[in-house]
């Protein structure tokens, strides 16, 4: 082998030290360098009806908005004088009552969007209601401090909107050895070598070369870093609990990856919606219950963060086929082991004081949730991720 | 054409049978008059839907379909004020339709009072609006920069855009207009040629054209298109598809990109023997195992493939199948690799990420 081509191969061979200069054309500040915290996202597709997962058991219009709906009596797990969990979440009150909770209710943004996409958008983009970003939040992080693709894992089969950059983008993979095999395919491996300084420059096809490097490196790094651990735990049998143990193994293999996102979907219930609702917050507390453990038993949970959000609540009052419709503002959940602000960050919603159409008025922008991870957990400056100067919450 | 058109005129449509109907509108106006097709997309029952004209009346305007109208129709941001699109949103009040899809004007929506325009000063209709913004040539250079960035370069040359302003203004033929693009020298030129990115689209349609298939499942063929990020009918939002980079804006996106031709057509199966190599029956014992655990169950047409190409030798099948330049390394590597058959050559063409160019 002739030494220049040694040099080139090998060059290309640790091509994760090649990846930042041109991916991260912004700063060189190395994110795992300064802070080691990170963030778990869960995002519950639908718009999960808040208003019967926390339940405010004293209050007449309730009740009366909710016929057959509300959740009565002995089924309420209570949390305070006036406000309970739905039964199904007895797991979620255990971490409540070990104070690694933080319920934010009336999240929401002005103008609310009722179609499912529109505000799924507004959520993962982090946009005003009237305004179309094609970026995600998680994305213009990267775009603005990170450094490879596995800086931040979707754990799932192809990625949200929320982790797509201008520059960089995640990396989704619910089964690391797949990802790795995809991308290991001898061919592509023989293309990477032969690619040359020519090819890199090229201005669309360079660019395709330099992708298909960052996500063959990016592969490798979280298969052979994650293969050496495997979870202890037994989790529930579920799609939900099955991502949240690869989050897991992923965490405790010691990946230095910043930000996971997750989801559980199905929370559109139009009709019929008790047995739906009951079974899915059970899968969701059920397996959270099980995740949180065994990042504690692993002493990772200290450093990790976890978001809890849906892109609306639903409708005060139920419709008549049992379920609800498309509403607005909702409850978002922090839960971590350090919380600044345990239990409730602020009242649950006044049912006297809703929009025309029927709909929870909303007190707290979400973005100002996301601005104070950005800023107060991830130590980063959301401004220039937001672009907007947004409020400080006091939850971390 | 009409899938350019798709991506310019964006909408987005529940109701099947409206969005048959704004999708034959495309189709008939692909290449005529603009102002017609303007006109024509104006009172289309799937943008009335979409931009709310029906919410547009004359005691609450609703400016969402004036704004777009310009912002992305035709003059592009920046080319007009705030208080054009407040007067215009006036003009274009009354626009509705019957349950049938077909226009219908609602005279008590509209607003018949004065609106000032551009300058000029008028009880203008929403047709009137259109008329005086195509009397701008800004409009003909916004549509032609569109088109030059859709059918021949994402970089900008601003003497070719000149020159085909002056063949599409003031008649907004746009039929004349691409065929002045298609007989133009430079459209030819290299640096023309195989540099942009193809869409999902250009990449499913093109794969299926050089070796015919069908999918077993014919919602498979959706989940594809969701997969690559271009889902027909169902533009992201108003401003349509970006495209260029963003088609391959992520890690996974780009290996299935680079793996679909393998994926549809041979069982995930690429082969990377070298020359003079003999390992056929580890070949086929790998394409079977990986045959069992294929997303998609296609059906493909070789025969076809074998007709059309019977004429042209294995070295020269590249010049079939990829548009960009090849480097001498890729040459290189072309040339090194075993070529056991037309067909598993043509993969190992379709794997390259210049394959991904057009």
């Amino acid at each position: 082998m002739k030494r220049r081509e040694f040099i080139k191969q090998t060059s290309l061979a640790s091509s994760l030290a090649f990846v930042p200069s041109f991916v991260n054309a912004f700063d060189d500040i190395l994110l795992n360098d300064l802070n080691h915290k990170r963030l778990v996202i869960i995002q519950l597709d639908g718009g999960n009806d808040g208003l019967n997962t926390i339940v405010p058991f004293r209050n007449d219009i309730y009740y009366k908005n909710r016929p057959s709906l509300a959740v009565k009596g002995n089924d309420i797990i209570k949390a305070t004088d006036d406000i309970g969990f739905h039964t199904s979440l007895k797991p979620l009150k255990r971490l409540f009552d070990k104070g690694y909770v933080s319920i934010i209710n009336n999240v929401g943004y002005p103008n609310p969007n009722r179609s499912h996409f529109r505000s799924m958008d507004i959520w993962q983009t982090a946009s005003h209601s009237n305004q179309n970003l094609t970026s995600g939040w998680i994305g213009r992080y990267l775009d603005a401090y990170g450094k490879a693709p596995y800086d931040a894992i979707e754990v799932d089969e192809s990625l949200s909107l929320a982790m797509k950059g201008e520059n960089l983008s995640a990396i989704a993979t619910n089964n690391a050895q797949r990802l790795f095999r995809a991308s290991q395919e001898p061919f592509f491996k023989s293309i990477i070598k032969q690619s040359s300084d020519a090819h890199l420059n090229e201005h669309n096809l360079g660019y395709l070369y330099k992708t298909l490097i960052a996500a063959e490196s990016s592969a490798k790094y979280i298969y052979e870093t994650s293969k050496t651990f495997s979870s202890k735990q037994t989790y529930p049998n579920t799609q939900f609990a099955k991502q949240l143990k690869t989050t897991a193994e992923f965490i405790n293999s010691g990946l230095q990856t910043k930000v996971y996102y997750t989801s559980l979907s199905g929370f559109d219930t139009h009709a019929n919606q008790n047995n739906i609702h009951s079974r899915l917050l059970s899968q969701y507390a059920e397996g959270l219950e099980v995740f949180v453990n065994d990042l504690i038993q692993n002493e990772t949970f200290k450093d990790t963060l976890i978001l809890t959000f849906s892109e609306f609540g639903r409708r005060v009052k139920q419709n008549a086929a049992n379920g609800t419709d498309h509403g607005t503002a909702n409850n978002v959940f922090i839960i971590g082991e350090n919380l600044k602000k345990q239990g409730f960050y602020n009242k649950i919603a006044d049912l006297e004081n809703l929009d025309n159409i029927g709909d929870l008025k909303f007190e707290i922008d979400f973005r100002t949730i996301y601005a104070t991870i950005l800023n107060k957990w991830l130590n980063v400056d959301d401004k220039k991720i937001l672009n907007n100067n947004f409020k400080q919450l006091n939850f971390v | 054409m009409t899938l350019f058109w798709a991506n310019h005129f964006v909408c987005r449509e529940n109701n099947a049978f409206f969005a048959q109907q704004y999708n034959n509108t495309l189709r008939k106006h692909a290449l005529g008059n603009f102002k017609d097709f303007t006109n024509a997309i104006s009172k289309e029952v799937a943008m009335i839907n979409y931009l709310n004209l029906q919410q547009n009346q004359k005691k609450s305007p609703n400016e969402n379909f004036a704004r777009e109208l310009m912002e992305l129709f035709t003059l592009g941001k920046g080319n007009y004020t705030e208080q054009d699109i407040k007067e215009s949103a006036r003009a274009f009040t009354g626009y509705s339709h019957e349950i049938s899809g077909a226009f219908k004007f609602a005279k008590w929506a509209h607003d018949e009072g004065e609106k000032t325009f551009f300058n000029k000063t008028g009880n203008f209709t929403g047709e009137d609006i259109i008329d005086i913004i195509l009397s701008e040539k800004q409009c003909a250079r916004f549509m032609c920069r569109k088109v030059y960035g859709y059918f021949v370069n994402t970089t900008i040359n601003e003497s070719h855009i000149e020159s085909m302003v002056k063949v599409f203004y003031p008649d907004y033929d746009i039929e004349n207009l691409m065929r002045f693009v298609f007989m133009s020298d430079w459209f030819y030129d290299e640096e023309n040629i195989g540099t942009k990115i193809k869409s999902p689209i250009d990449l499913i349609v093109g794969l299926n054209q050089s070796i015919p298939m069908q999918f077993k499942e014919q919602n498979h063929l959706l989940a594809l298109q969701k997969l690559l990020g271009q889902v027909l009918l169902m533009p992201p939002n108003v401003a349509g598809w970006i495209g260029g980079t963003q088609w391959i804006d992520d890690s996974n996106t780009i290996l299935l990109r680079l793996r679909l031709a393998s994926i549809l057509l041979n069982s995930a199966h690429i082969s990377t023997k070298q020359k003079g190599e003999f390992n056929d029956r580890l070949d086929k014992f790998i394409k079977k195992a990986k045959e069992q655990h294929l997303p998609f169950k296609v059906d493909q047409d070789w025969s076809y493939f074998e007709e059309q190409y019977q004429n042209v030798s294995m070295n020269e099948l590249k010049n079939h199948f990829i548009m960009a330049n090849l480097s001498t390394e890729a040459e290189d590597f072309l040339n090194g690799l075993g070529k056991t058959s037309k067909q598993e050559h043509c993969i190992q063409l379709m794997s390259l990420p210049e394959y991904q160019m057009c």
